[in-house]
């Protein structure tokens, strides 16, 4: 490759001989030991188990690496070294950068190889997984690692000294996760307060973790791949291939840019503590705002918002590091709060962005349970009425449990205060035939006349289910008194 | 060839190089000299691309330096404080500028190892500043490159090792055709290497020159006359420093020897005597006419 310097690409590979050697050995005793171990003691999803020590192992040197290779940028006198060389930045960037990648990814392919036929020859009773699977779980981990390294070479080059590449690296990793802790407890506390009855209502916002953390999603895809010989979805995994071209591109821009007198200053860029410090405090903001129904004279919320507040003057002091005072720190907070206060207050005004539905959309094609519980003082004879799964792949089924649902709504029983002696819960839960995803809905019912008048309706229910030839329903016997 | 022209490198709204114009010829040693903070440093990066200068351009032969390596695997910089990589060993490094700088000859190198008493093994960063510094002056002379840059080239050597130091580059010089340049506050030292020199002050180049010339067009003189005489008597002299005491007069001028002599002549001294004038006080009266830092006796 015209853009590479072979002669300085050999001697990474001479100098970091030692890393090299210690970075296989960490890979051998992660990967193909720690399966074995765990085959001796637990026989089955070996493939399972060394594929998640490889995303592991692989996301932390895919981390590790460019903050280590690039951090003679961080550096005056290195970086004054690097850029006296006779060659091009953009050489100097694609040379070191394929080493990382060099570095990282083939430890792990190998590591993980290995892992597989080690497993593989113990007993092919381990070896539940298609060949296919296998390679398409070796692509997605080399994805997830490139992912990781673009991302971090970018924030790396982004920053200005060492102390903040590994302090912003960190906070890129964890942000976006507290970002969605954030918006899902408050979107989920919102849309308990305005439906009729409890559960995720919020689902949809669940899907968020996948385009907001790079490390689930990898887990979860190369999870999911190796256990179910399928992959969930292309999406995420093509938007985190894109983010991660856009990174490196990025990054390549930056370090052409990239001026010798930067390093050791303190670390300038919008995209850096600034924008994190935003994300954090506005995470937070949120997870707390809702519990407290917005009620600014609750005192807990007030200790909450001013501890977070103190959260946020030592996160923004870090960032300029020196302690002082102007109008923009606490303008800045208050502009956040009022940015949560705006979106819970989007978000119930416009029921959740038109995501908040009692019943679930036609995509929850697969098992559903209905489940009943009842308190101890409630009286009943069906024995029947405890516990109920259902196929919904059959259409009529899924439609008569809907309609069930919908007459229950419509019937006016539902209780949002369930603190009585006489209670029937009402649980529903509708999956996805192709992963598991399920959405849950739980209703409360008080006083003996209305869990009567419920009762009527449920075995009325189970006649026409049972006067349905293809139906498929399994029921539990309820023993009273349990609940 | 070496031509600077019109160079401006600013940091943050500090100038530190203004509109800065040089030329330095193939195969000259030059001295770099200026005050604190006169941008030495700055312009020694400059010129080994390592710094982006924010208008203007540094030629060398015709080729501008910045991100340019066909030039600038001729350039070595040996800055004031070099960079080792963490627990590297001179062998190491050597591996690392071996990958770089092809031209880079090993009998040379252990060679002068040998003669600066260098370990080959131990981590340079035991090292103390001056055996740190000869390490790079070996990897230098390994290098040979055809321009070589010094940024405070004789701090932390003891005078032996100055000795070595100076006798080394002198041999290099012979053997290859090398430009030199050298910044440094130890001015004596580079009066004995340099054959051209600069005072770089205000961002710019104010006084340039070959060493050997300007020494002989700078006389130090003291004179003593019957009486006392003013300052203005002595206007037709370009006076770089004057000072009397009583009826004693020291004075340093530029001129031609002979013209100034017959001037003082004319004013009947009881004695004129001509002292040598070097390198350091050429600066230091440079510096004082324009009134950078140089205090009096009475000011103390």
């Amino acid at each position: 490759m015209k853009m590479m310097n072979i002669n300085y690409f050999q001697y990474l590979i001479k100098q970091h001989k030692r890393l090299l050697i210690f970075i296989n050995v960490i890979g051998i005793i992660m990967i193909p030991f720690f399966t074995l171990m765990y085959a001796f003691n637990t026989p089955h999803d070996l493939n399972v188990f060394s594929s998640i020590m490889a995303m592991i192992f692989g996301f932390i040197i895919s981390f590790l690496a460019p903050i280590y290779l690039f951090s003679f940028l961080q550096k005056k006198k290195s970086t004054n070294l690097y850029f006296s060389l006779p060659i091009k930045k953009e050489s100097l960037f694609i040379t070191t950068s394929l080493f990382s990648l060099f570095a990282t990814i083939i430890p792990v392919v190998i590591d993980f190889t290995i892992a597989i036929v080690l497993t593989n020859n113990i007993g092919n009773r381990f070896f539940d997984t298609s060949f296919g699977s296998l390679i398409l779980t070796v692509f997605q981990i080399i994805i997830y690692m490139l992912v990781t390294q673009g991302l971090t070479t970018c924030i790396t080059i982004f920053c200005q000294n060492t102390f903040d590449s590994f302090v912003v690296n960190v906070a890129y990793v964890l942000a976006p996760c507290l970002l969605f802790l954030g918006l899902l407890i408050n979107a989920s506390i919102c849309a308990e307060s305005i439906m009729i009855g409890q559960g995720n209502y919020a689902s949809i916002i669940e899907n968020l973790i996948y385009y907001l953390s790079f490390p689930y999603t990898g887990f979860y895809q190369v999870f999911y791949t190796i256990q179910n010989n399928d992959i969930i979805s292309l999406i995420p995994t093509l938007y985190w291939f894109i983010i991660m071209v856009i990174s490196y591109v990025l990054s390549y821009r930056l370090f052409i840019k990239r001026r010798a007198e930067m390093s050791e200053n303190h670390t300038q860029s919008l995209f850096m503590y600034p924008l994190l410090i935003v994300i954090v405090t506005f995470s937070l903001i949120l997870t707390v705002f809702n519990l407290s129904n917005n009620d600014f004279s609750d005192t807990f919320l007030i200790m909450t918002l001013a501890f977070i507040f103190v959260v946020y003057l030592i996160m923004y002091y870090v960032s300029v590091r020196k302690v002082y005072f102007n109008w923009k720190i606490p303008a800045v907070f208050i502009l956040l709060l009022a940015g949560s206060l705006g979106f819970t207050q989007i978000y119930q005004s416009t029921q959740g962005f038109g995501t908040l539905s009692e019943y679930p959309s036609e995509e929850y094609d697969g098992k559903l349970i209905l489940v009943t519980n009842f308190s101890k003082n409630v009286k009943f004879e069906n024995s029947e009425i405890n516990y109920m799964t259902l196929d919904s792949r059959n259409g009529n089924t899924r439609q008569l449990i809907i309609q069930f649902q919908k007459e229950i709504l419509k019937s006016g029983m539902i209780s949002k205060d369930f603190y009585s002696d006489e209670y029937a819960c009402i649980s529903l839960f509708y999956s996805k035939e192709k992963n598991n995803d399920s959405v849950n809905r739980h209703y409360y019912i008080v006083d003996q006349e209305n869990i009567n008048k419920y009762l009527k309706m449920y075995e009325n229910l189970l006649k026409t289910i049972k006067s349905n030839k293809d139906y498929t329903c399994h029921h539990y016997e309820y023993q009273q008194g349990n609940e | 060839m070496i031509e600077i022209k019109d160079l401006v490198k600013k940091y943050d709204n500090k100038t530190v190089l203004n509109h800065l114009n040089y030329t330095i010829s193939t195969g000259s040693i030059v001295g770099l000299i200026g005050p604190n903070g006169a941008g030495k440093s700055t312009l020694l990066y400059l010129l080994n691309g390592i710094l982006q200068a924010d208008s203007g351009e540094i030629l060398f032969d015709g080729q501008e330096v910045y991100e340019n390596p066909e030039v600038k695997k001729d350039i070595l910089l040996i800055s004031d404080d070099p960079y080792y990589f963490p627990h590297a060993s001179i062998d190491t490094m050597k591996d690392f500028y071996v990958a770089w700088y092809p031209s880079f000859d090993e009998s040379i190198f252990h060679k002068f190892l040998k003669i600066f008493s260098l370990p080959l093994h131990k981590p340079i960063k035991d090292f103390s500043k001056g055996m740190k510094r000869l390490t790079m002056l070996s990897i230098a002379l390994a290098i040979g490159p055809k321009y070589l840059l010094l940024d405070e080239a004789f701090d932390g050597l003891d005078p032996v090792m100055r000795f070595n130091f100076k006798k080394a580059i002198t041999k290099l010089i012979e053997e290859k055709e090398m430009t030199i340049i050298i910044s440094s506050h130890n001015l004596r030292e580079l009066e004995d290497i340099c054959d051209q020199f600069g005072i770089l002050e205000n961002g710019q180049i104010t006084t340039s020159g070959d060493v050997f010339e300007t020494k002989e067009n700078i006389h130090k003189i003291q004179i003593v006359f019957k009486e006392e005489l003013d300052k203005d008597r002595f206007d037709h002299l370009d006076l770089l420093s004057f000072k009397k005491q009583s009826r004693v007069i020291n004075m340093v001028v530029k001129g031609n020897m002979k013209q100034i002599t017959e001037y003082l002549n004319k004013l009947h001294p009881l004695m004129l005597e001509v002292l040598p004038v070097n390198l350091e006080e050429i600066f230091i009266y440079e510096m004082e006419r324009r009134g950078y830092g140089i205090y009096e006796d009475d000011e103390y």
